[in-house]
């Protein structure tokens, strides 16, 4: 073992050094092709918003640039341009970044400035459109983001004067997509700086170029519904009515293209196909009222794209979903609710698609994420309180599910009880904060009698319950997280070994009692117990995907800085929490504790929802996870990417998992009550909340029915 | 026929042809320089299948660059929007290296000091009667310029390198092609549009960075 250990540093070691080896001694052209390529992986990097990749990019470049200049071989344009591309890159690190670290905003700031300071220097970069123009245009970018709208018009100008001296050149066309861009932008620009006549000038004058099934004449009708938002928020003449016109034609255009196109497309392009409808999605919400069907189908729309953007199946009908089906699907006393948080009057908003058995869906304005956030209940605002760790925070907890008269009420205002009515089923796909906490439990008392059901989207509505009735059980507990860890499988997602902290995981005590609780009250011949040093990750891997009810009780962790509470709409493959949502399995310790454990060639014990994800889960009706923090992660439109996500792309049914750290005993007590529901036929939605109801919230004993217990189990997509 | 008769038809062709070449390239000694002559004068016949032509002869040849030193649009020259007729190569240019993705538009690195291109070419559009100076980055060595004006007729333009006469051939197409040797300073190169109308032409540099 330490033989084959040594020999396999030796080689890493002689990669590296040859590697470089190439770049420090190869001739110009060799290198020069070797820096553009890395240039371009970065910059593609910054396109899918994956600042480590970013990063990583970075730092080849300039381990490339010194071996070089250490040789003597390094000219000084070269020096120049990728040093002023490293400084590009370091910039677009920097901004996306700044989602996650205040601070970074300015040293974006400063790399930009860095890198236009080269490109002046020297005339060589005069009139190519991608130095100093595109500087211009990230600078632009931030200043936008900063609300400094005019200096963000400052450098689009400067950006487009070059632009139209390449077009009057010859040089490019005057429909050049990079210089339409532009023209978008400052159109853009204006629009916040209150020139709206002059910016709709700009947008009328891209959709005549265009033919009407051209892409980009989808994309000027939307800019223009934009600025015509735009003008009626900032008090001009009343535009939403011509937008949602705009809006409205660029949905179908999409649609249709979506429903030609999207389920052929490797995940990749499915990204990029995200990335580009996204901007749509946020903007067309601020309509409100408008048009509440229009704004529920682009709902279900976004949320069919966002599920699919690297899952196993769905297909077509994810798509092509419409609150028309939807309520056909309804019982005469249920009703939907699409929520939606988005951005209007610089501020974060929520609102309600509320969609009943008759007439059209209603659009229900909120409190507003913040107003619910930073209300005080007891001296400390309900983000603190929910942000706070560990068992000790369970009184915090408990004061914010307890404070009816409050929070609840600012929840569930009047209008929005007013639109659901006496219906007593709601099936609701929370958005925003709402994934963090459970409003299905914070109903004001004259409403306490509806039947809540959480769903990751209301389409869930038009596919069959998931059922379980009969079903064999992989049931999976008691791991021994000291075990030896040998196997051999190199299927590893490296992100995660490398974001677990270190540290010894304790042995569940009440984890064996539990999974023994539920294997015996299901008294079910097929059902296979995974315990002890079985309970490796490859053997899960290996078992999961046949068997229709999956129980996990294990540490689960969120490997996050922070967890935030806003939407935040991050492309899939960029977003690294689904590598921080990890679940624990047989030999962690083992793996966490050797220094020259390699993950790239052994099973670490960690399963990440991005491993999650990549398995075919679509015979798996039911998973409950006793673990930690399981329903957390990086919150977006879709829902939180986390371990939930990561079962979701998988194909799973129905998940039970938690919102906080619970405790073991507790939820060792909701599992067997749980299962032993289940297995007397109970349906899943109706054994979760007899449990609820009958072992925690009609309890005796005190110390069981409390809100930290009783609510940090969340049960999503059972439908009944 | 006799095989000796037909040696001798087959001889006279080749020189016939031979003269052909000789006259389309008089003045212009290097191979290279010659087949982006030729490759641009392709472009008088503006038809679609020209253009893909000569896009797959510059996406095939990785030695020339886009002459973007030439500067920013002068006062006496005309604009794309003018549609003065032309080449149309600046667009097939940047067309070209965006797909190579070694730049994304023209000009970029090219100076005379940029040992990696031997060869820049670009094209220019001057109003009925003016001049323009474009000032070139140092080269060194013997250099050839070459001007292609779009209207194939001798005497439509004239040109000044450094203020001095330096065109050694003039072509029946009027096509003018300088050679001289350069001392490592900035060059100055004056052109004149003597053509009657509004004129496109391109100018060819081969900097053979020798003696």
């Amino acid at each position: 073992m330490r033989k084959a250990l040594l020999l396999l540093l030796c080689l890493a070691a002689f990669t590296c050094v040859h590697a470089q080896d190439v770049v420090a001694s190869c001739d110009n052209e060799t290198f020069r092709h070797i820096m553009d390529d890395l240039v371009s992986k970065g910059n593609l990097c910054y396109e899918t918003s994956d600042r480590f990749g970013i990063k990583r990019m970075m730092d080849s470049i300039s381990t490339c640039l010194r071996q070089r200049s250490r040789n003597g071989k390094l000219d000084k344009m070269d020096s120049l341009e990728y040093t002023a591309d490293w400084y590009k890159l370091q910039g677009s690190y920097h901004y996306e970044n700044s989602y996650y670290d205040s601070t970074s905003y300015m040293k974006a700031h400063e790399n930009y400035q860095k890198a236009l300071k080269i490109y002046r220097s020297d005339s060589a970069f005069e009139g190519d459109l991608s130095c100093e123009p595109m500087i211009h245009r990230e600078l632009a970018q931030l200043y936008y983001k900063e609300a400094n709208y005019q200096e963000a018009y400052n450098h689009t100008k400067m950006a487009y004067d070059a632009f139209v001296n390449a077009a009057d050149g010859d040089v490019i066309g005057y429909d050049d997509s990079d210089f339409l861009d532009i023209q978008t932008q400052m159109a853009i620009c204006q629009a916040r700086m209150g020139k709206t006549t002059e910016a709709l000038a700009i947008m009328d004058k891209q959709i005549k170029s265009y033919p009407a099934k051209d892409e980009r004449y989808g994309e000027a009708l939307r800019k223009k519904g934009k600025i015509l938002m735009l003008r009626e928020e900032q008090g001009g003449r009343k535009g939403k009515n011509e937008a949602l016109n705009c809006y409205q034609q660029y949905f179908s255009l999409k649609k249709a293209d979506a429903l030609q196109h999207f389920m052929g497309m490797p995940s990749a392009e499915r990204e990029q196909y995200w990335m580009r409808v996204r901007p749509f999605v946020i903007d067309c919400y601020r309509l409100e009222d408008a048009d509440a069907g229009f704004l529920y189908n682009v709902t279900l729309f976004a949320k069919g794209l966002l599920l699919q953007l690297d899952s196993a199946g769905g297909g077509k009908q994810n798509i092509h979903a419409t609150w028309q089906m939807i309520q056909e699907r309804l019982k005469p006393d249920a009703c939907a609710i699409e929520f939606v948080q988005y951005e209007k009057y610089g501020k974060q908003q929520m609102g309600a698609l509320v969609l009943k058995k008759t007439g059209e869906p209603k659009f229900v304005n909120m409190a507003s994420p913040d107003s619910v956030l930073q209300h005080i209940v007891g001296g400390r605002s309900v983000k603190s309180r929910l942000e706070g760790t560990g068992k000790g925070n369970f009184i915090a907890i408990d004061r914010v599910y307890d404070d009816s008269t409050g929070v609840f009420r600012l929840i569930w205002n009047d209008e929005l009880l007013a639109a659901v009515g006496i219906e007593k089923k709601v099936y609701f796909s929370p958005d925003g904060y709402m994934h963090r906490i459970a409003i299905e439990y914070m109903l004001p008392k004259e409403v306490s009698s509806w039947e809540m059901y959480r769903l990751s989207s209301t389409r869930k509505l038009l596919e069959l319950p998931p059922s379980v009735t009969g079903s064999k059980a992989l049931i999976v507990g008691a791991v021994n997280y000291s075990a030896k860890n040998s196997y051999v499988d190199g299927d590893n997602d490296i992100m995660a070994y490398k974001m677990m902290p270190r540290g010894r995981y304790e042995n569940l005590k009440t984890s064996r009692q539990e999974i023994d609780s539920i294997y015996s009250y299901r008294h079910h011949t097929s059902d296979v117990l995974l315990s002890g040093d079985d309970a490796a990750e490859h053997e899960f891997r290996r078992q999961c995907c046949e068997f229709p009810i999956v129980h996990i009780s294990s540490h689960g962790k969120l490997n996050a800085k922070e967890i935030p509470f806003g939407t935040d709409l991050k492309s899939f493959s960029s977003d690294l929490s689904l590598s921080e949502s990890v679940i624990a399995f047989a030999g962690l310790n083992t793996s966490l504790s050797d220094d020259a454990f390699n993950p790239a060639r052994q099973q670490d014990g960690i399963l990440s929802a991005k491993e999650i994800s990549s398995l075919d889960m679509r015979n798996v009706q039911l998973v409950t996870l006793a673990c930690c923090e399981s329903g957390l992660g990086q919150v977006t439109a879709e829902g939180v990417y986390g371990i939930q996500r990561g079962l979701k792309n998988a194909g799973v049914g129905a998940i039970v998992m938690t919102l906080w750290e619970a405790d073991d005993d507790n939820t060792t007590l909701f599992m067997k009550g749980f299962y032993r529901r289940l297995s007397k036929g109970k349906t899943i939605g109706q054994a979760f909340q007899e449990t609820r109801q009958e072992d925690f919230l009609s309890a005796d004993d005190d110390n069981i029915n409390r809100s930290c217990y009783r609510n940090v189990f969340v049960l999503v997509d059972a439908l009944e | 026929m006799s095989m000796i008769r037909m040696k001798k038809i087959t001889l006279i062709m080749m020189c016939m042809f031979a003269q052909v070449c000789l006259a389309q390239n008089v003045g212009i000694e290097d191979k290279e320089l010659a087949s982006l002559v030729d490759m641009v004068k392709m472009l008088r016949n503006p038809t679609e299948s020209n253009f893909n032509q000569v896009k797959k002869l510059l996406k095939a040849d990785e030695r020339w660059t886009p002459m973007n030193e030439t500067g920013k649009l002068q006062s006496t020259e005309c604009k794309a929007s003018e549609g003065i007729p032309g080449f149309k190569l600046n667009r097939i240019m940047y067309s070209v290296t965006k797909e190579q993705k070694r730049v994304s538009t023209p000009g970029s690195m090219l100076n005379g000091e940029d040992s990696r291109y031997n060869y820049s070419l670009y094209e220019r559009s001057l109003k009925k009667g003016k001049s323009a100076t474009y000032k070139l980055r140092k080269r060194d060595g013997k250099q050839t310029f070459v001007l292609v004006p779009y209207v194939g007729k001798k005497g439509s333009l004239s040109v000044l390198v450094d203020g001095k006469k330096r065109v050694t051939t003039e072509q029946e197409d009027g096509t003018l092609v300088c050679s001289f040797d350069s001392t490592g300073k900035e060059i100055s190169l004056s052109v004149t549009n003597r053509s009657g109308a509004a004129l496109s032409f391109v100018i060819i540099n081969h900097n053979s960075r020798k003696k």
